[in-house]
């Protein structure tokens, strides 16, 4: 459900103190800041109001005080470390005495409603990167951005392609909900990275359990979904603007919002979103040809109608130029062997360009989506989704004869999905939800791009049914679900030994998922949450047809026709330990037996062709196993500094052949220790709130699991990354900016990640220091 | 309610588009299905190596004809880039000559013992190799290699001598024919 909130302020506004002033700025505004789980008061936090421009914090018992207010309209922000920034819009008409709650909580599991109705969900383990994260980070794209959950990691190839993995589990896998509705696009290339912008996003969280079965796709684990919030009831136009520039690569980021949310008026939501960025740069030289560009922009319209009824409308267009190192376009296998043995990759420059030329992708993703609400008592309600998405995709190769501008592959992917949901809460403590999904795929190839299509065009049409049962009291609360699929495709394909001769398939899967899990709360500090899922997924259709050379990947890659169902069983078990002060602890583990898992695997065949020999490569089934441990552990040494430390691993095995599965991450430790200035540093005319220094430190084992034979060398090396980042509110006048430095590998490390796709030509990314500024208005 | 089913039925069949559309045949412009060498020299007749996969890659095998050359002897070799894969046969060759200076064929003999030099330049006087001198000494039975490499860095280091260790670049061609010197 994308129209949630996640509790963050209750306000209540208790009691008027005294009678009404008789001077138009004489009220006088006081309050508490409280921990809204606990109870507990909140000293040093910020509270500024916009209007008068006046700003102090709270003392030891969260109290503040402001004298000489006018009264009329009034924006109040309040600023927490550890809390997301929270803006209130009063009408003081006297002097007014506030309680504000924030919510300290970086966990949350349950889901409420826009109204505030209370709505059940699947019991799931999720990590959440909140808003001003995403914010404070604003040049990294979707999949660095989720980097900072454990558990999350990412497949690069260069800085600009980056595409999550998640538990082991990715491309076809892996389903991602931009706004409640399933990204559809051309997943399955390692080289396709989602096509979101992470800033229109107030939220993003990967459920990390056995797998919701609300959504169409694949059901085998993990969720990962990217929200934007609902618009806050405000009668003005308020926004922001952050502008943030980046030295690796010289990358200029700017994202606008803008918002309106009048009482029973239609609420809108713009947001704008420009990046422009040149070559990185490892260690010691430049990647040419890495730039990236990128337009976006999202409308979301909100209305309600008589308490009843609530619309809203969501249109995204995502629009990107992403350039490929030069050096890793390569012919055949002796151009991999000169270029593994280079120093340097080939088409290295001195210089810095913000040029891009081919290799390159140029890809534009566009969403518009409708959802209905009716609410037919408070228990009960009915939402209907209808979206369409429309997917363009086109990668350049660097060609003969003037053709580097006609693009060697264009996909056109057309996507429409319609949804209705009913959901009825009874007999107190029961939960029910029943849906039915019909999703349609139109995959076209555009002629003209004077190559045999990598993949061919297909209509898909989906339909699934699901429900999900919970019965929850106060300790104990049990979940099930099931849900069954059924595919219908048609498929319309060149074979590569006769390329004028058109072939066709019919193929029909049907999937049956069932779910079921229960949580258990031991006490008020401890809990766990056990899930046992099965789940099965039809084949991808690059893994059904694909044919031809993968640049690049220097192989033939085949589809097989003949590929059956994934069948999964995965089982999770989490456990989380709050002692509600200064220690949290939370381990999640999971155990996942895939049958029939496909993979690309090498033939052993050479295949001779005019440009050399290639090496076959063939989807084929295997069984699988993944085993794997995330854990995440917050402590606070002193009320100013924080030790945060997070492990995750898995451990991936092909069962037929006894082998380690490929691109499987290894471990990965990562600890941050911050330190914050509860207490608010004025300088001259300028006052730093919230001041927050950051160091932080990664290490990321080498993949030892993976033979020398299962790959063109040797996995890369063990490698550790240290950076910095400072934060700050910072007051300077009527004003207020959300200001950072972050500095990534501070001590410019040379390395090669074993997930990044250019890690066979080129090192790393060396140094990056990201300055940025938000200014909300 | 009734409201809500209509609206709901709308949308379901506005998403029922039928869209069968079949791929359009493309004619992979870049294709080369042969490549001819014409070794021509001394009072010998010609002698022509040639590589065929006229049903480009996968499909039927490539045909591979090899030659015998004359021990002790100098031949010019002429290259021929081909796509046969339609009636209508391109002659890619041109347009390796039209791009000279993005391109270069580096020739490699295994096991043999011959020499080869450049007989042909690009625009800006390095190398092409569409036209080269091949140098054979005594008998002996191997191979030559030829390579034609797409953007190569060509001011590298040995590339213009002939050497493609340095030469980056993408393989447009590398065939390998079976050579008797005798």
């Amino acid at each position: 459900m994308s129209n949630t909130i996640y509790g963050i302020v209750w306000l209540f506004v208790l009691s008027s103190l005294t009678t009404a002033a008789q001077e138009e700025c004489n009220t006088t505004i006081a309050g508490k800041i409280l921990d809204q789980s606990t109870g507990a008061a909140l000293s040093y936090a910020n509270v500024f109001i916009e209007e008068s421009g006046a700003g102090i914090s709270t003392d030891s018992t969260g109290f503040f005080l402001f004298k000489n207010q006018c009264r009329g309209h009034l924006h109040m922000s309040i600023t927490h470390i550890g809390c997301e920034e929270e803006y209130l819009h009063l009408e003081i008409e006297s002097d007014t005495l506030l309680a504000i709650y924030l919510n300290h909580t970086h966990h949350l599991i349950e889901e409420l409603d826009v109204t505030g109705r209370y709505e059940a969900v699947i019991l799931e383990e999720s990590s959440v990167i909140t808003s001003q994260k995403i914010k404070d980070r604003q040049d990294k794209s979707l999949g660095n951005q989720l980097e900072s959950i454990s558990g999350v990691r990412v497949i690069r190839k260069g800085a600009g392609l980056a595409k999550p993995i998640v538990h082991g589990l990715t491309g076809n896998r892996l389903t991602i909900l931009n706004n409640g509705i399933a990204q559809s696009g051309q997943q399955w290339g390692a080289d396709h990275a989602p096509e979101i912008d992470p800033l229109v996003a107030q939220k993003i969280s990967v459920l990390k359990g056995v797998g919701s079965l609300e959504y169409p796709g694949s059901n085998l684990g993990p969720v990962l979904v990217v929200e934007p919030s609902n618009i806050k009831l405000e009668p003005h136009i308020h926004g922001q603007i952050n502008y943030s520039f980046n030295t690796n690569g010289r990358g200029h980021t700017i994202n606008s919002s803008i918002q309106q949310h009048q009482e029973n008026q239609l609420a809108w939501r713009l947001n704008l979103t420009a990046k422009k960025s040149g070559d990185s740069k490892t260690a010691e030289y430049f990647l040419n040809n890495t730039g990236v560009q990128e337009l976006n922009a999202a409308l979301q319209l909100e209305k309600s109608y008589s308490d009843n009824w609530f619309i809203d409308f969501y249109t995204s267009t995502f629009n990107t130029e992403i350039g490929i190192l030069r050096g890793s376009l390569i012919g055949n296998l002796t151009d991999l062997g000169f270029a593994l043995e280079a120093e340097e990759p080939y088409y290295t420059e001195e210089n810095f360009s913000y040029s891009i030329n081919a290799p390159r992708q140029l890809v534009s993703h566009h969403l518009a989506k409708v959802q209905v609400k009716k609410y037919i008592d408070d228990d009960t309600w009915m939402t209907f989704k209808a979206a369409f998405q429309a997917n363009n995709r086109r990668e350049f190769d660097v060609r003969r004869g003037g053709r580097s501008t006609t693009p060697a592959l264009h996909l056109l992917q057309y996507t429409s999905f319609t949804e209705f949901k009913y959901h009825t809460n009874f007999s107190r403590d029961w939960a029910f939800k029943i849906g039915y999904q019909y999703n349609f795929i139109d995959n076209n190839n555009v002629a003209g791009t004077g190559n045999l299509p990598l993949i061919p065009n297909y209509v898909s049409h989906e339909q699934g049914i699901f429900f999900n049962l919970t019965k929850s009291n106060e300790r104990l609360e049990y979940s099930v679900g099931s849900r069954l699929d059924y595919r219908y495709q048609s498929v319309a394909t060149f074979p590569l030994s006769g390329p004028t001769e058109l072939v066709r398939y019919q193929n029909r899967f049907a999937n049956v998922s069932g779910i079921a899990g229960i949580k258990y709360l031991i006490s008020k500090r401890q809990s766990f949450l056990m899930n046992l899922g099965w789940a099965s997924r039809s084949p991808g259709i690059n893994e059904l047809y694909s044919q031809g050379l993968h640049q690049g990947v220097s192989g033939i890659e085949e589809g097989n026709i003949d590929l059956d169902i994934e069948r999964s069983l995965k089982t999770s078990f989490s456990y989380s330990y709050d002692n509600g002060s200064n220690f949290q602890f939370q381990a999640l583990s999971y155990l996942q037996y895939i049958d029939d898992y496909i993979y690309l695997n090498p033939t052993g065949e050479l295949r001779l062709t005019i440009r050399g020999s290639f090496p076959v490569f063939r989807y084929i089934q295997t069984d699988a196993r993944l085993l794997g441990l995330d854990l995440e552990s917050n402590i606070k040494i002193t009320e100013q500094i924080h030790l945060e430390l997070k492990y995750s691993n898995v451990i991936a095995d092909d069962l037929d052949r006894d082998l380690a599965i490929i691109d499987i991450p290894s471990h990965k430790l990562s600890s941050s220790i911050q330190y914050e200035v509860a207490k608010a540093i004025e300088l001259r005319k300028t006052r730093f709130e919230n001041l927050k220094i950051e160091l932080n430190h990664e290490y990321n084992a080498r993949q030892n699991r993976v033979l020398d034979s299962q790959d063109f060398t040797p996995t890369p090396d063990a490698y550790s990354l240290v950076g910095l980042s400072v934060t700050s509110n910072i007051l300077l006048g009527n004003q207020r900016f959300r200001s950072y430095i972050s500095i990534d590998n501070l001590f410019n490390v040379s390395y090669r990640d074993y997930l990044n796709r250019l890690r066979y030509f080129a090192d790393d990314l060396g140094r990056n220091i990201v300055v940025g500024s938000k200014w909300s208005f | 309610m009734k409201n809500f089913i209509y609206l709901s039925l709308l949308a379901c069949a506005l998403t029922f588009t039928s869209c069968d559309d079949d791929p359009e045949v493309e004619n992979p412009e870049e294709l080369i299905t042969t490549v001819i060498a014409t070794l021509s020299g001394g009072d010998t007749p010609d002698v022509v190596l040639r590589f065929e996969d006229t049903d480009g890659d996968g499909g039927n095998e490539a045909t591979i004809t090899g030659g015998t050359l004359a021990a002790n002897s100098s031949y010019s070799l002429e290259l021929q880039f081909l796509d046969e894969s339609t009636s209508d046969v391109e002659d890619i060759t041109e347009e390796i000559a039209e791009e000279d200076d993005e391109h270069q064929v580096f020739l490699a003999f295994g096991g043999l013992n011959a020499t080869w030099t450049y007989n042909d330049q690009d625009g800006s006087g390095n190398p092409l190799g569409l036209s080269t001198t091949v140098t054979t000494g005594d008998a002996g039975t191997g191979t030559l290699t030829i390579t034609l490499i797409h953007e190569p860095e060509k001011s590298a280091s040995g590339v213009s001598e002939g050497d493609i260790t340095n030469a980056g670049g993408e393989t447009d061609v590398e065939v390998t024919f079976p050579v008797v010197i005798e």
